[in-house]
């Protein structure tokens, strides 16, 4: 008898350990979105800025600029799907580095001050985001871990956890970024 | 870079070095005369006590001679040494880089060790020597030896106390600013776990203990897994630091440097301990100082020490720290 509640209570704190422990992979999970969504909103903010400092110079990216805005205001109203907006913000990452590499053309606003800043404070905002994006996937690597492995995953079925997607990188990202030598025509090009 | 260094071996070593060789050779000469003496000493006292069976005397001028052996030596090639030392190695540094300054007393504080968060173990001894410091493209760097020990002390049946010396690290520690904005601390160390147990690791799985490691960092990288193993305070912070082309170069320094290394990214700055028994920087007073092949070492011991900056791109400056 006192094997078996022995037993029993063993069984028990078990689930409940791994219970906890799949609680706590899927909060990292929310947890670490939450931080791609704030480094997003981030750069919500930064494009208005942005878009008027080229607009003055670049007279004739009017039609990118304006397709930034507008991608920018929908993604930015905050009522899309999970899966939309990360279409979504990819398709911005892919404009933002169109504009960038357009504005090669115009040599004036290479030189403006606050043009140059804009771009290092995008520069930065594009490293965060992409190291949020790859921090959610680890994490979500761990949860899916969790879910298939076994015995997690028999207390995962019974309670109802499921595996998440992982973020794709976007198309652009995993080409080799010239920023660096654009910054600085001396120095190597940052090759992340 | 073999002709630049001649070149400036002619101008600038070797005439600096040329009077620090005449007085070597000067103190090599006196030091050879005092121990022809000593020794004709030592050994006539050792003929007088065989002759008289006073064995006293023997044991006596043996320890004298030695010590006057010893003694001279010193005394003749101190200072020799720290003039040459001083000489030789500001010039190296300063072919590396004209803005490096070489101070031979100077070494990272204690402070600034401690600060890397590297050993969490406490630091009973710290020294250290051989200061280069400068700035290298828009990157601050500096480094030098340091040697940090702690000490146990038991007591055994007797009552008598003893005290023993235990390494937490000893080698070349580099401080070099980053090129970007962190609040937290990250650190990348030896995976001791996914090896064979080298000594350095075993040393840095005691000395890191469980305390204050921060969280497990899983990165992307196999090799870079096989190799290191990250701790941080922020998940997303270390994976801004650590980009996939950042953990290729910390992969590639370490094959370089041929030994463990141990990287740590705190107060805006990465440190790097590499682990040597080797005293560097160190002039050898039996050979010339004009010796070519003796200074090409110590240039490249420099010269491996700044390639952190080139080797972690960190003078790349796109982000918004500039």
């Amino acid at each position: 008898m006192a094997v078996a509640i022995g037993v029993l209570v063993a069984v028990l704190l078990a689930l409940v350990f791994v219970f906890n422990g799949l609680v706590m992979k899927r909060n990292r999970c929310e947890n670490a979105f939450a931080t791609i969504d704030v480094m997003l909103k981030k750069r919500y903010d930064l494009i208005p800025n942005l878009v008027e400092t080229v607009k003055g110079y670049a007279k004739h990216e009017r039609e990118l600029l304006a397709q930034v805005t507008e991608l920018r205001a929908r993604a930015a109203s905050g009522a899309l799907p999970t899966d939309e907006a990360v279409v979504l913000n990819n398709r911005i990452t892919g404009l933002l580095r169109r504009l960038l590499v357009v504005v090669e053309a115009y040599p004036e606003l290479k030189a403006n001050g606050n043009f140059l800043q804009l771009q290092r404070a995008l520069n930065e905002i594009e490293e965060q985001i992409a190291a949020a994006r790859r921090a959610f996937n680890a994490a979500v690597m761990d949860l899916n871990n969790a879910v298939q492995m076994f015995p997690s995953s028999l207390v995962a079925s019974m309670t109802g956890f499921r595996e998440r997607h992982f973020l794709a990188t976007p198309e652009e990202e995993r080409g080799a970024v010239d920023v660096g030598e654009r910054l600085n025509p001396s120095g190597p090009a940052a090759d992340t | 870079m073999s002709d630049d260094f001649d070149a400036y071996y002619d101008a600038e070593l070797r005439p600096a070095l040329e009077s620090l060789e005449e007085r070597r050779r000067q103190a090599s000469r006196t030091w050879r005369t005092v121990a022809g003496v000593t020794l004709v000493v030592v050994v006539g006292a050792l003929v007088a006590a065989a002759a008289l069976s006073y064995w006293i005397i023997a044991a006596v001028a043996v320890v004298l001679g030695a010590g006057c052996l010893f003694g001279s030596h010193a005394i003749l090639f101190h200072p020799v040494i720290r003039d040459a030392k001083r000489e030789m190695i500001g010039a190296l540094a300063r072919f590396v880089d004209p803005s490096l300054r070489y101070s031979p007393k100077g070494c990272i504080t204690r402070a600034q060790f401690r600060r890397s968060r590297l050993f969490s173990h406490g630091v009973d001894r710290y020294r250290g020597e051989d200061l280069v410091q400068g700035r290298i493209g828009s990157t601050d760097i500096r480094f030098s030896e340091v040697h940090a020990q702690y000490k146990t002390t038991h007591t055994d049946g007797k009552g008598h106390t003893h005290t023993s010396w235990h390494t937490i690290f000893k080698g070349l520690f580099v401080i070099a600013d980053f090129n970007k904005h962190f609040r937290g601390v990250t650190r990348v160390l030896p995976d001791v776990a996914e090896r064979a147990l080298g000594w350095f690791g075993q040393k840095l799985q005691g000395a890191f203990d469980v305390f204050e490691r921060g969280e497990l960092v899983k990165l992307e990288d196999p090799e870079f897994e096989r190799e290191f193993v990250v701790y941080a305070d922020d998940q997303v912070e270390a994976r801004y630091i650590l980009t996939p082309a950042l953990m290729r170069r910390l992969l590639d320094f370490k094959r370089r440097a041929g030994r463990d290394v141990c990287f740590s990214f705190a107060g805006s700055s990465v440190h790097i301990a590499i682990s040597t028994s080797r005293d560097m920087f160190e002039p050898d007073a039996s050979r010339s100082f004009l010796d070519r092949a003796a200074m090409l070492a110590h240039l490249r011991d420099l010269q491996f020490a700044t390639s952190v900056v080139k080797e972690l791109d960190l003078n790349t400056r796109i982000w918004t720290k500039e």
